[in-house]
């Protein structure tokens, strides 16, 4: 049977400055009729722009050529832009990754669905409202009648996305494109978000291609997974055979760039990937390829077949078909620090916004509600919790930039932080020796003369370099950004760093580098670490301890291993069970359904009780007190009472 | 929302107030009534007896706030500031230096300013909105750059130059029009339709081009690319996503100066000879009649304030995502 999409040799070619960008290049792909095709690749390696051509919805200077694109035997290029317009959202529908900017923020959810109810199954009035009621019901959306009349600003980000989601299948596609569908959600969000799309799919009969970087999210939705890098496709394989066996060298470094699989040091892709105006006359990944030989420079590799329909293009295919996965270095973690008393402790720290309403009224958001912490020397500290739980401003609060409403925070040493998005906590016009120099001389720490030397040491230790003092932030990528942030922080040679999820903005294989980054100046300086993140394999990576938030509060806390091999609340447990896996099946149902009450009304008694899976009677009522559960392992639940 | 305008209403008194004490403080404090008198007598027979009779005649001879030869609350009413300043809170606003009622000349004057001003705000505002939408539909293209070239050079020339040159051609020249002037009833539209020509022709560049900037902004927004995903036409994108979002700054804009209508415009009405508060305004700044001139200053502020509550209100009506308490 001929496959559902079928995409031969297509490109994407766009004029720049200077030359012809690329982003697409011999692009390939066959999708089966319910069946899910994987994209994996770095960000800028084209993944977006495939998606774009195929829906032939391309900025205006693109050029698409292509030798095929044929949807349902439908040949898509031949298409004149009337009749396209009738295949865009109708038999191929495509949901975006940031569900709140891909809505029209000020036309009712009703309208957004309706609009495409009309176009492509002619429905109006009561009827259109009706399906538009029965696609948020079927995208679990309760009280979907009412629902109909929301503004996309009063839907929470999981809601948004469903109602994206509900949009597409309004045409009832035979394809749906899915962009990232998952990544600006929190883990337990994103499960519910896959779930949603499983099931959906299957009693749809839809296939679907989804583009995405997180390998565990293929692991558990695909059929068949590509990987792109640099505008080309390097690998295609079925999961089965692309999971047991990645080829590529590219495949197999962002497997080992993964964390969470206990291998001490995460491997990192030196470089980064090629501009798309680049032209290179052998393989595109040989600069950073660890494997490259000399005619990988020259010629570029053709498409090999490894076995069955697992495809490679790398020379190694042919010189050495034999080639398998070097055994991930055992090398041993670094021996934990020895730990030197408390550097950081906070005790009873309550964090209450006062919000206005209206002349007079005023609530109360508690954000953060009665919390101790304890920080050692040269340990790692992680604070998990989903959005909104209220981990960044226990992080501001320890730093200082929040005044806490109740509690103490004692601090031994410097306090600094760093923050998610590099680019926005960096000064554009300031040249990094300038930025860098800038804390260290309002303490009075620079020695006079000696500035470059110190600038030079601090790049130095980041891994940046020398050079790089006399440019600007935006000559620099996401994740030099981020160690140039790392560098301002440790001029003023802090005890203390607080670290708000310094890698989400992040590919994983940039991530990698930065986690070691962080490893290796704990190793060498001691320096003790809160790191705040939702991300909850970097914790087995970086943590020695964990403290799992929800709703203001720590619910459990105890040493890294313990909690993440003996989870006792509830709630880490669900944490857990949402982490997409790299090896096992995916579940049928989603591990937390809803998502975190608002701060402003917390639930009574144990504030998870309203979703959580265990709930008693008891628990409505009653506050759950720390239980202690093993050696600096406690959790605060009534089941453990 | 009730709440909110009662709100707005009773934060407008303090600031008309102070409008109001300021413009007492330039116009009487700074500016003495002997000061007046003097100028509108001239330089010849100015005795201190001619001085006093003219202040008498024009009832600038009390004291400004406090009047100690009054009885009971007279002494506070009985003085400038409550006479020629507070009492246009009720809209009294005396006499003019010639004698005239200004509540009356302001009501009579208004038509022929409303009579201009309302179809250049209306036509303009389609026109500008049509244009920059226009340009959009075609951009990228050699249209949306010839579109964008004119604006620029529309707006490059000044204002008078359209003014001078729409009377050259069209009543000098053709003698389509009549220059200037002004009639009641059914005449006037024939006085009208050349000062409405040139103020749009003047207001269209720059307003196309800012429009065009509202909607470019819109149309690189990501909701534009989902309108497309589902397989709108590009017609539609426009009219039903991006023109829905970009004409919320443009009208909650627009809104603002609707009350300032009343005003009229001072430059086209004084060439054109239409007898609009424009006109009068410079009228009574060349004559130096102070009592006309504070009159509009203070109901400049008034609309304006009218014009900024207008301005939220329309804001949420038009954005769901603002609610106002
Ligand atoms: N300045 C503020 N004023 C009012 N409310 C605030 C303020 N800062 C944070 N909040 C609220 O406090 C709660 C906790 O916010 P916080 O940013 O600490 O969450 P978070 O756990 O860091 O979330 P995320 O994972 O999304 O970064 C949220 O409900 C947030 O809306
Ligand atoms: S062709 Fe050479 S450079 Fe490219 S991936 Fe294979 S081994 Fe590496
Ligand atoms: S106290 Fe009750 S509701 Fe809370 S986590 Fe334990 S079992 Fe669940
Ligand atoms: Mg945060």
């Amino acid at each position: 049977m001929a496959a559902l999409l079928q995409v031969e040799d297509l490109n994407v070619s766009i004029p720049v400055p200077g030359g012809l960008a690329r982003p697409v290049a011999g692009m390939a792909l066959h999708i089966g009729a319910g069946e899910t095709y994987a994209l994996v690749g770095e960000s800028g390696s084209g993944k977006s722009m495939t998606a774009l051509a195929l829906m032939r919805l391309l900025p205006a200077a693109a050029r698409l050529r292509a030798a095929r694109l044929v949807l349902q035997g439908e040949d898509l290029l031949a298409l004149p832009e009337r009749s396209m317009r009738r295949v865009r959202g109708g038999r191929m529908a495509m949901i975006f990754q940031e569900p709140m900017l891909a809505l029209n923020p000020v036309l009712s959810v009703e309208r957004q669905i309706v609009e495409g109810l009309a176009l492509h199954r002619g429905l109006s009035g009561a009827a259109a409202r009706a399906a538009a009621a029965d696609l948020l019901a079927q995208v679990g959306i309760a009280d979907a009648r009412r629902r109909l009349d929301s503004y996309p600003f009063e839907l929470s980000g999981g809601m948004r996305q469903r109602v994206l989601l509900a949009m597409a299948l309004a045409g009832d596609p035979a394809l749906l494109i899915a962009d990232e569908p998952t990544t600006a959600l929190d883990v337990t969000l994103q499960d519910q978000v896959l779930g949603l799309l499983r099931r959906l799919q299957g009693a749809r009969g839809m296939a679907m291609l989804l583009i995405t970087h997180d390998l565990g999210v293929v692991a558990e939705q695909a059929h068949h997974v590509g990987v792109m890098y640099a505008g080309e496709l390097v690998e295609s394989a079925p999961r089965s055979a692309f999971f047991a066996a990645p080829f590529h060298p590219y495949s197999r470094q962002l497997f080992l760039a993964l964390p969470g699989q206990g291998r001490g040091r995460l491997a990192q892709i030196a470089g980064h990937i090629p501009r798309p105006e680049e032209t290179l006359p052998g393989c595109r990944y040989a600069p950073r390829c660890p494997r490259a030989f000399e005619r990988c420079r020259q010629e570029a590799p053709q498409w090999r077949v490894v076995h069955g329909e697992h495809r490679v293009r790398c020379h190694l295919a042919q010189s050495d078909p034999g080639y398998a996965l070097a055994p991930p270095s055992t090398q041993a973690a670094a021996a934990p620090s020895a730990a030197s008393g408390t550097v950081l402790r906070a005790r009873g720290l309550k964090v209450h916004f006062a919000l206005r309403r209206g002349l007079f009224g005023r609530r109360l958001l508690r954000a953060v509600d009665g919390l101790d912490l304890e920080l050692a020397a040269g340990r790692t500290l992680a604070l998990v919790g989903e959005s909104g739980c209220g981990k960044t401003t226990v992080g501001r609060a320890l730093l200082g930039l929040t005044r806490p409403t109740a509690g103490t925070v004692e601090a031994r040493g410097g306090v600094q932080m760093v923050f998610q998005d590099p680019y926005a906590s960096l000064n554009p016009r300031m040249r990094i020796a300038s930025t860098l120099l800038e804390g260290m001389e309002a303490r009075g720490l620079a020695p006079r003369g000696g500035r470059a030397d110190v600038v030079a040491g601090l790049l130095a230790q980041v891994g940046l370099p020398h050079d790089a003092g006399e440019r600007f932030p935006h000559e620099f990528s996401g994740g030099q950004r981020q160690r140039i942030a790392i560098a301002r922080a440790l001029a003023v040679r802090p005890r203390i760093l607080i670290c708000d999820e310094p890698t989400s903005a992040l590919d994983v294989s940039v991530q990698a580098q930065i986690v070691n980054l962080l490893k290796a100046l704990q190793a060498e300086t001691g320096l003790a670490y809160l790191f705040i993140t939702h991300n909850l394999a970097l914790v087995s990576e970086l943590g020695h301890g964990v403290a799992v938030m929800y709703l203001g509060r720590i619910v459990e806390q105890g040493p890294a291993r313990e909690v993440l091999e003996r989870p006792r609340h509830p709630y880490t447990r669900a944490l857990l069970a949402a982490v997409p896996r790299l090896h096992g099946e995916a579940r049928a149902v989603a591990v937390l359904p809803g998502e975190p009450p608002s701060p402003l009304a917390p639930p009574t008694g144990c504030a998870f009780h309203p979703r959580c899976p265990q709930a008693q009677a008891a628990c409505r009522v009653r506050e759950p007190a720390a239980v202690p559960v093993g050696p600096e392992h406690w959790a605060a639940c009534l089941l453990l009472e | 929302m009730m709440r909110y305008l009662v709100k707005r209403l009773l934060y407008a008194v303090p600031i008309l107030l102070g409008v109001n004490l300021l413009t007492f403080a330039l116009f009487f404090v700074v500016n003495t009534p002997d000061d007046m008198a003097r100028l509108q007598l001239g330089t010849k027979r100015v005795t201190p007896e001619a001085i006093a009779r003219w202040k008498a005649e024009h009832g600038y001879d009390e004291p400004l706030f406090y009047n100690p030869k009054a009885a009971g609350v007279d002494k506070i009413t009985d003085t400038l500031f409550a006479r020629k300043s507070a009492a246009m809170f009720v809209f009294d606003f005396g006499r003019s230096d010639d004698g005239r009622d200004i509540g009356r000349e302001i009501r009579t004057r208004m038509w022929p300013s409303l009579a201009i001003a309302v179809p250049v705000f209306v036509i303009g505002l389609a026109a500008n909105i049509s244009f920059a939408l226009l340009m959009i539909f075609f951009r990228g293209t050699y249209l949306d750059w010839a579109g964008l070239a004119l604006c620029i050079l529309l707006m490059s020339i000044s204002g008078l130059f359209y003014i001078i040159a729409g009377q050259f051609f069209i009543a000098k020249l053709w003698h389509l029009l009549p220059i200037s002037g002004y009639s009641g009833g059914i005449h006037a539209l024939r006085f009208i339709l050349l000062p409405v020509l040139v103020s749009l022709a003047a207001g269209l560049g720059s307003g196309a081009r800012w429009y065009r900037t509202l909607f470019q902004e819109e149309v690189g927004k990501d909701y534009v690319r989902t309108a497309r995903a589902k397989g709108l036409s590009e017609v539609r994108v426009l009219f039903g996503h991006v023109l829905r979002n970009g004409l919320i700054p443009i009208l909650t804009g627009a809104v603002a100066v609707l009350p300032l209508l009343f005003l009229g415009s001072l430059l086209t009405e004084s060439f054109f000879g239409i007898p609009g508060l424009g006109s009068y305004t410079v009228d009574a700044i060349r004559a130096q009649d102070f009592a006309v001139v504070r009159a509009m200053v203070f109901l400049g502020s008034l609309l304006y304030i009218v014009g900024l509550m207008l301005t939220d209100i329309s804001y949420a009506l038009a954005d769901p995502r603002v609610r106002l308490g």
